[in-house]
């Protein structure tokens, strides 16, 4: 019995090691069919400026948004878009330094290139946009503090290997129809999120 | 339900909730401002030139009048509580002031053209606010007619709301503001002198409720005001929460100066409570202050 344990543990057999028998497999992107349809959400962070008599006085500002779409087919979808931006008054006027926010409110409709995980798009709709208060009527730059607002942009768009969720860049241009020729632009980062 | 379903409600829930929040802060600390017409003063006037922004509110409802009756009777002093109240509308004027000769628009007729020739290497300005609450007015122009002893004796400027005099260079501007609190105080001033002003010689409201501030003790010029008290150890007390103070309706500007200048100003005002004039169907609220008068014209 003892000579056979000693023979077992001194000229027991090397460890097995596993041996690689077949090439790896490819890394398996995800479906573009599983996050190209359906419902989404969006928020955004970014800056937002005037152009025209508006930026004379009104500097550039931090907006916040969201949006809510919904991807009928790979490369359309409708969205309703929501932003809010706050600035500050500029220039040598005597409300130099006041806070002023506006409010975005839009339905957008969007085209989009897929290119595996990377998607181009661009989008353009029409909505209102509300000021907080009659400052710029104040200036008189503007006759009303709602008014029509209507413009579009693109941007690109990065699919994570996950299901759900992606980043991306956006830019737009807005023209808003109550404050005297003036316009918007707008910049954001968003995280996508698909049901 | 399934799990993809709650992520799904969750996730237009939150949504909902940004729209709305984000809809709600639009309503939140929404400041209307109203535009002054510019207005000059061409240096060392007798009558100090003045700009003037009447606010338009609407009249209350019999609800709201109602609310009103029952607050006087629930704090318990005989006089009644402001429509227009300084805890629901807060007022704050926001001006420039630049050293410079009126256009041929701005220029007075008697104004010396000449002058414009040789400005001086610096000028002086004190703006002055006055104004009127929907109970009392405050005039400084007239007080300190009423205060001048003598015709050649210099004149002596008590206003509602001083501000700090500044030296300025000709083109040179100079932006401020004559902020809320600076409003809460002539306020308060005001409707001292005006409500409960006590005409006791040993303790008048005027002219030491101006000079002095209304929170500070001993509360000069306080006495008759409800909420003003002498404790046990004879120190003067004053509780702020007592009054109810009237907000002011008439925003009044005056320019002391000794070169021509020109001033523009905005009057931003806060409503908390949607009292300001906006729809047509709404009656105005009418107000008829009556005008200070000093101890002097008396």
């Amino acid at each position: 019995m003892a000579a056979a344990l000693a023979t077992s543990f001194f000229c027991g057999a090397a460890p097995a090691r596993a041996q690689v028998t077949s090439e790896p497999s490819a890394v398996v992107f995800p479906d573009p069919a599983k996050f190209a349809t359906g419902l989404y959400t969006e928020g955004e962070f970014g800056g937002l400026w005037f152009n025209g008599p508006a930026g004379n006085d009104i500097g550039a500002g931090f907006a916040v948004g969201a949006r809510v779409g919904y991807d009928f087919v790979r490369f359309f979808a409708l969205q309703a878009h929501l932003v809010g931006s706050t600035h500050q008054t500029q220039g040598d006027s005597a409300v130099a330094g006041q806070l002023l926010q506006m409010y975005q409110a839009t339905v957008e409709a969007k085209a989009t290139l897929r290119l595996v995980q990377l998607s181009f798009f661009a989008e353009g709709g029409l909505g209102f946009a509300r000021m907080s208060s009659n400052l710029l009527y104040a200036l008189g730059i503007a006759r009303y503090r709602t008014g029509l607002t209507a413009g579009g942009g693109g941007g690109v768009d990065y699919h994570f290997l996950s299901r759900h969720f992606s980043v991306g860049l956006r830019g737009g241009y807005y023209v808003l129809t109550e404050v005297h020729n003036s316009r918007d632009g707008m910049v954001t980062t968003y995280l996508r999120y698909t049901f | 339900m399934t799990k993809h379903d709650d992520r799904r409600c969750c996730g237009l829930i939150g949504l909902a909730l940004l729209a709305a929040g984000t809809l709600g802060c639009s309503a939140l600390n929404a400041p209307l401002y109203f535009k002054g017409d510019t207005f000059v003063a061409v240096g060392n006037e007798d009558m100090l030139p003045a700009g003037s922004v009447t606010l338009r509110f609407r009249a209350p409802t019999d609800q709201e009048q109602k609310q009103l009756d029952a607050e006087r009777d629930a704090k318990g002093y005989d006089m009644d509580i402001p429509w227009v109240s300084r805890d629901k509308v807060h007022v704050e004027v926001s001006y420039k002031v630049t050293y410079r000769c009126p256009t041929p628009d701005e220029m007075p007729a008697d104004f010396d053209r000449t002058i414009c020739d040789n400005l001086p290497p610096t000028g002086t300005f004190t703006l002055m606010v006055d104004g009127a609450s929907q109970y009392t007015k405050y005039d400084t122009q007239m007080v300190s007619a009423a205060l001048q002893q003598g015709a050649n004796d210099p004149p002596t400027f008590l206003p509602l709301i001083p501000t700090v005099p500044q030296m300025l260079a000709p083109g040179q501007s100079y932006s401020g503001v004559v902020r809320e609190d600076d409003f809460a105080e002539g306020e308060v001033d005001l409707d001292a002198l005006g409500r409960w002003n006590d005409p006791n010689p040993a303790s008048p409201t005027f002219a030491g409720v101006l000079i002095n501030r209304s929170e500070v003790s001993p509360h000069i010029g306080m006495g008759m005001v409800p909420g003003f008290s002498i404790n046990q150890v004879g120190q003067a007390e004053f509780n702020p929460d007592v009054l109810v103070v009237p907000a002011m309706i008439e925003v009044d500007l005056r320019l002391k100066t000794d070169v021509p200048m020109a001033i523009e100003y905005f009057v931003r005002v806060r409503d908390d409570d949607d009292r300001l004039w906006h729809n047509d169907s709404d009656p105005v609220f009418d107000f008829t202050p009556t005008l200070f008068q000093p101890p002097a014209m008396m």
